[in-house]
């Protein structure tokens, strides 16, 4: 539409002689951007007018209902999910020693007359290793994800040389939906970084993770193993114009200290 | 111009850096987020329901939704988000009990004055007051577009983001909507 014809449609529009077949004309010209609504002149001042402000603020009490509700989240939320989980850690730990120590007085109590030999325990020890590391992995596939952050903490009194549950804990590194199990993986993945393959498999794991946090998490975990193959993981991270800010500057304060 | 030492200069945090903070745990800083934009809130809520009480609660219900959903938030605008999820809280309201009906000239003429009783609004002018009733007698859709082009300062693209439409679209809603409320102005 040339410029003769906007002002046309804009001066009908003032004088409110517009018919149907330019009223479609001037919508088309205000949608395709050639015309804003604010160029024609009465609607400015209704706009300006409506525009000024005259709002009032919520109740006080609104104020401090969020404030609470704020320090409530702050004790059982994300905010406090390391502490959560180191404590819940301990608590399994606890329970799990008890637990074995439980069964080797009941076995050796009964045999005292005929001392368990050191491979009877050595069995024993097994067998209850056995049985953990079935149970871990059965609750790694529960719907609940305390289960499964269970099941992970129950990866740090298994072998470390076992590639079943290391296999089972990139798994949930890579697939699990719920960000805290995930973080909680790579939590005790950590600890297996002195085997070149999983390192090489946590770095294939940032380009995989679409929460921030974990791919955080993943970052700090690629500066205490000083790896440098995930530099390019991280950067391509930064590079996504998606990627927050404030973790945008974080991974590449990382990238510096690998 | 010569410029303030560093330590005579105060950052002030961005909307956006705000909820980063939120969302990485310091959720402290939603207090701030609040008190920036309670104000825009409430009057959009105030706008859409003109209810004083029920938008003090759909306010509260934003920040619960933001506290709640904070992991979500994905960059962007945090200012369109807040009110994507306004919008939201809104649309549960009306689809849990209530329905606001659109009010005619004659209810509006008769409600509207009687209802002026807050300190608020007799010392608002009789203009403003004037537009207010003509902007509670325009459809809901209508009034939504024009108090999210207020509160979203005429951004039409930010807007078109949160209705889910182009921006050329919402010109032409905004267009429409004050083409009416202009009428009604008029009117009552």
């Amino acid at each position: 539409m040339n410029q003769e014809e906007l002002n046309r449609l804009k001066i009908l529009y003032q004088q409110n002689e517009l018919d149907q077949d330019d009223w479609q004309a001037l919508e088309t010209a205000i949608e395709q951007n050639q015309i804003q609504p604010e160029e024609l002149a009465d609607l400015n001042t209704l706009q300006h007018q409506f525009s000024l402000p005259s709002d009032s603020d919520t109740p006080a009490y609104v104020k401090n209902k969020l404030l609470a509700l704020i320090e409530k989240e702050k004790n059982i939320g994300i905010g406090s999910h390391e502490t959560k989980v180191k404590e819940r850690y301990i608590r399994y730990a606890l329970a799990a020693a008890a637990m074995i120590a439980g069964i080797v007085i009941g076995f050796i109590i009964p045999n005292q007359k005929s001392p368990a030999t050191n491979g009877d325990l050595a069995q024993l020890k097994q067998e209850v290793r056995d049985l953990r590391e079935t149970m871990m992995l059965t609750m790694l596939k529960d719907d609940a994800p305390t289960e499964r952050l269970r099941a992970v903490s129950y990866s740090y009194d298994l072998d470390k040389e076992n590639k079943k549950i290391i296999g089972a804990l990139l798994n949930t590194l890579n697939t699990d939906e719920n960000i805290n199990v995930r973080l909680s993986a790579v939590e005790a993945l950590q600890h297996y970084g002195g085997d070149a393959w999983v390192r090489e498999q946590l770095v294939k794991s940032i380009g995989k993770q679409d929460s921030p946090l974990v791919q955080v998490a993943l970052a700090e975990c690629m500066v205490a193993f000083k790896e440098k193959k995930s530099i390019q993981e991280l950067e391509k991270i930064i590079q996504n114009k998606e990627t927050p800010d404030l973790v945008k500057k974080r991974l590449e304060s990382y990238i510096k200290q690998i | 111009m010569q410029s303030l030492p560093n330590y005579l200069t105060v950052t002030i945090p961005t909307d956006n850096e705000l909820m980063y903070q939120v969302y990485s745990g310091q959720l402290d800083s939603l207090g701030i987020l609040y008190d920036r934009y309670q104000s825009q809130l409430f009057g959009f809520f105030k706008g859409m329901t003109r209810d004083e009480e029920l938008s003090a609660d759909l306010v509260q219900n934003v920040f619960y939704r933001l506290l709640k959903y904070r992991l979500q938030f994905r960059g962007g605008q945090f200012k369109t988000w807040m009110f994507h999820i306004a919008r939201n809280v809104l649309n549960d309201q009306y689809k849990r009990k209530y329905k606001p009906i659109k009010l005619s000239i004659d209810d509006v003429k008769d409600h509207i004055s009687d209802d002026c009783s807050t300190d608020d609004e007799i010392l608002m002018n009789e203009d403003i007051r004037q537009l207010n009733r003509a902007l509670a007698a325009l459809s809901e859709d209508k009034r939504e577009v024009l108090l999210l082009s207020k509160y979203q300062e005429k951004n039409y693209k930010e807007i078109g983001e949160i209705l889910g439409c182009s921006e050329g679209n919402v010109k032409v809603k905004v267009f429409r909507a004050l083409n009416e409320l202009k009428t009604l102005y008029h009117q009552v």
